[in-house]
């Protein structure tokens, strides 16, 4: 079991990432300590999958470094609850830089 | 001169303010409330099966409850940076009166052939700008009439009615800063092998990933330009090396700098997407670029290059649009960049023309009027905007974020070379020899006493500044109106002596300064243009570490430290050459250039031709000033007479 979601960068975030800028991950279903999957559980996956050195570049704690744009379907985060959002299959999450230089 | 005071800042300030509760008014009269949402679409989180009025949460997990939109009372698709909740439908109505009416305040006399340049750097702010000034300057082609006169006409009354009649795309090139990420990226000590090949990896990919980065830059502008129904939208394409163009000529008191033709790209409707080599670099470029990388490793910290970076960019931009006819330049500074700005701007010495820097019209320079429009306009609503908008961005690395991803990069390749990742291509060995910018970068790196661990987060001042005013506006949502609401309060003095103005910047110079804690250039070597280097002097030890990128631009000042007498040919062969004490240098520049050229430690540092010639200029024009000093009546000989 896995749960599809698409992740999206822009703004000079995606060269965090390999510079792709849309794909879809699966994540384990359930999680190993049987919670959910939120947001805030989505950021340390891809911490530890995706980026794995200088996780300051794109985190800061364990939420979004200020600066980077949240967008889950094309909502705002923050109002869908931030990181207490749990993800739902086939949703997209777009991280927006507005960093100057990305 | 400063022609734009307090009073009318505020004034205009005022008048936005009441065009935009004017404008909301009439929209909430006469626009119904959107009925549907998410026309994208997209499937909606869990906010969108909300009722009205938020009566209900809108995530799961104890999320906050959902906010309706406060014009339609639907459910808000976005928060905005001012902490409004709006549906996406009306949060474009706003922010498309918001961003016209920011453009709006950009006064000019309608109909006289206002011609405005837009400097996009390719980011959602300036490209929505130029997003704006395509839907302000756009006539229907629909309404016009069939025959050709009656429709000439038409244009001809709306554009008169239009306070802006041409506009035009300027962009710079900045990807040969890419060469800097790795040579300020903490290499100067090499484990072995395998960082050494991880470091050629990485620098193929921060080149690569520049050139890519441009690429996209250049045709979503290009993308832009063409939606505009002008039939003459140029875009204009420099490379920040470009200050070191040998087209520099001077007369009549203008200096222009040549802007190579065929980096131009001039769009009618019906032309087709330019050839590749179209955009081919001009042959000029290459030794530019050794130019502009030779100046940079000169500076000694990360701070002053950006600084300095900054302040030829905007020289740049200048001079393209003085060249080009283009009285007005609008740049896309939204309220978090001048808040930002405000800071590190301060820090970095800069204070005397905050006022002007971070103004809505700076009309100093009466044939180049600098604008920013967006700077009332959070960064986070233009950025959401311009995604909704289908306006394409894309941002270029900086210095600072460069050096950090090629960090990141060396990193990753590190431990691919490490777990003998047969996937990795081959480099090739190094056979051609190291250009002389990249020793004069490890010379730079290894005098430096703050010499960076490469596992440190690199960061200069406006990074930090700007780390600095996200984290506040994060927690305090005020912050940056708050910051860039105060700037609008600060008064430009104008100079006592207006031919006064920094050589490097253009600002004003209103200090004297001491300097103490570091050592400063003592020599500035300003050259003619027309002098040519002696045989055997600069440039006599070519591809090897003694060549001196100073002899094919004989235009350019280099900057001498005192110690470099017997490292530098510059000194001993340009016998003839205008050496003028440091002092005299400094007394030409404002405090916050002087800034950066304390930073200067390496020998042989050239600063662009016009500062050469600007420095020149001011130098006979304070001599001739002096020549004539005895005969000139002061007003205390006048009080004599009486």
């Amino acid at each position: 079991m896995s749960l599809e979601v698409t992740l999206e960068f822009s703004g000079g975030a995606e060269l965090l990432f390999d510079k792709i800028k849309s794909r879809v991950v699966a994540l384990p279903v359930p999680r190993p300590d049987g919670a959910k999957w939120t947001i805030r559980a989505f950021l340390v996956w891809i911490r530890d999958n995706l980026l794995k050195e200088r996780p300051e570049l794109f985190l800061q704690g364990d939420t979004i470094r200020p600066g980077i744009l949240v967008l889950v379907n094309d909502q705002d985060w923050e109002l869908i609850g931030e990181l207490d959002y749990e993800l739902e299959a086939k949703d997209t999450i777009l991280f927006i830089s507005t960093l100057h230089g990305g | 001169m400063c022609s734009v005071d307090e009073d009318e800042q505020i004034r205009a300030q005022q008048r936005l303010d009441q065009a935009h509760e004017a404008a909301l008014a009439m929209a909430d009269a006469a626009e119904p409330p959107p009925s549907t949402h998410g026309s994208d679409g997209q499937p909606r989180p869990n906010g969108a099966s909300v009722s009205l009025a938020g009566a209900a949460a809108a995530g799961r997990g104890g999320a906050s409850p959902a906010r309706a939109c406060v014009r339609c009372g639907q459910p808000s698709g976005v928060k905005t940076a001012s902490q409004t909740f709006y549906c996406r439908s009306c949060f474009d109505i706003v922010m498309s009166k918001n961003t016209r009416l920011g453009v709006g305040q950009l006064q000019a006399p309608k109909g006289a052939g206002n011609k405005v340049l837009i400097a996009c750097s390719g980011g959602p702010s300036s490209s929505l700008l130029a997003h704006t000034f395509i839907g302000l300057l756009h006539i229907d082609q629909a309404t016009l009439s069939d025959d050709p006169k009656a429709a000439a006409a038409s244009i001809e009354r709306a554009r008169s009615s239009k306070i802006f009649t041409t506009a035009g795309l300027v962009h710079i090139d900045e990807s040969v800063l890419a060469h800097a990420f790795s040579l300020d990226a903490g290499s100067g000590k090499l484990s072995g092998d395998a960082e050494r090949i991880a470091i050629a990896h990485a620098e193929r990919e921060a080149l690569s990933a520049a050139e890519s980065t441009e690429a996209t830059i250049r045709a979503n502008l290009l993308t832009l330009a063409k939606r505009s129904d002008s039939p003459e939208w140029p875009l204009i394409t420099a490379r920040i090396e470009d200050v070191f163009g040998s087209g520099l000529v001077s007369g009549g008191g203008s200096v222009l700098l040549r802007v190579p033709p065929v980096n131009e790209v001039v769009l009618a409707r019906e032309t087709t997407e330019p050839s590749p080599a179209e955009l081919i670099p001009s042959a000029a470029s290459s030794s530019n670029r050794d130019k502009f990388l030779t100046m940079l490793a000169g500076v000694g910290s990360l701070s002053a290059r950006e600084d300095l970076v900054r302040v030829l960019r905007l020289r740049l931009i200048v001079h393209i649009a003085k060249s080009r006819g283009y009285r007005y330049v609008a740049f896309g500074d939204s309220a978090d960049r001048i808040a930002q700005n405000m800071i590190s701007f301060v820090a970095q010495g800069r204070g005397a023309s905050l006022a002007y820097d971070t103004s809505l019209l700076d009309a100093r320079d009466p044939d180049a009027i600098l604008g920013r429009p967006f700077r009332a306009l959070a960064l986070k609503d233009l950025a959401l905007y311009a995604r909704w908008s289908d306006v394409p961005s894309e941002e270029a690395p900086t210095l600072a974020s460069g050096i950090n991803l090629f960090r990141l990069w060396k990193s990753r390749y590190l431990l691919r070379v490490q777990q003998n990742d047969t996937t990795l291509p081959a480099i090739p060995d190094s056979v051609t020899p190291v250009p002389a910018w990249k020793l004069a970068f490890q010379q730079t790196a290894a005098a430096s006493q703050s010499n960076q661990s490469s596992q440190q987060i690199a960061a200069s001042i406006s990074t930090l500044t700007e780390a600095f005013v996200n984290a506040l506006q994060r927690d305090f949502t005020g912050t940056v109106s708050t910051v860039q609401r105060t700037s609008t309060k600060l008064v430009a003095v104008p100079p006592k002596d207006e031919e006064r103005s920094c050589v490097i910047c253009h600002g004003p110079i209103v200090r004297p300064v001491v300097f103490s804690s570091k050592p400063a250039p003592t020599l500035l070597t300003a050259t003619a243009s027309s002098e040519k280097p002696k045989e055997g002097g600069c440039g006599s030890g070519s591809g090897s570490n003694n060549s001196c990128a100073c002899s094919t631009e004989p235009a350019a000042s280099p900057i001498v430290p005192p110690s470099s007498s017997t490292s530098s040919c510059c000194s001993s062969s340009k016998s003839n050459a205008n050496t003028v004490p440091t002092q005299a240098v400094l007394d030409a520049t404002c405090y916050g250039c002087s800034v950066i050229l304390r930073d200067v430690t390496s020998a042989g540092t050239l600063l662009p031709p016009m500062v050469a010639q600007e420095f020149a200029r001011a130098t006979s024009r304070e001599h001739m000033r002096a020549e004539i000093s005895e005969y000139l009546l002061s007003d205390d000989d006048d009080d004599g007479d009486d």
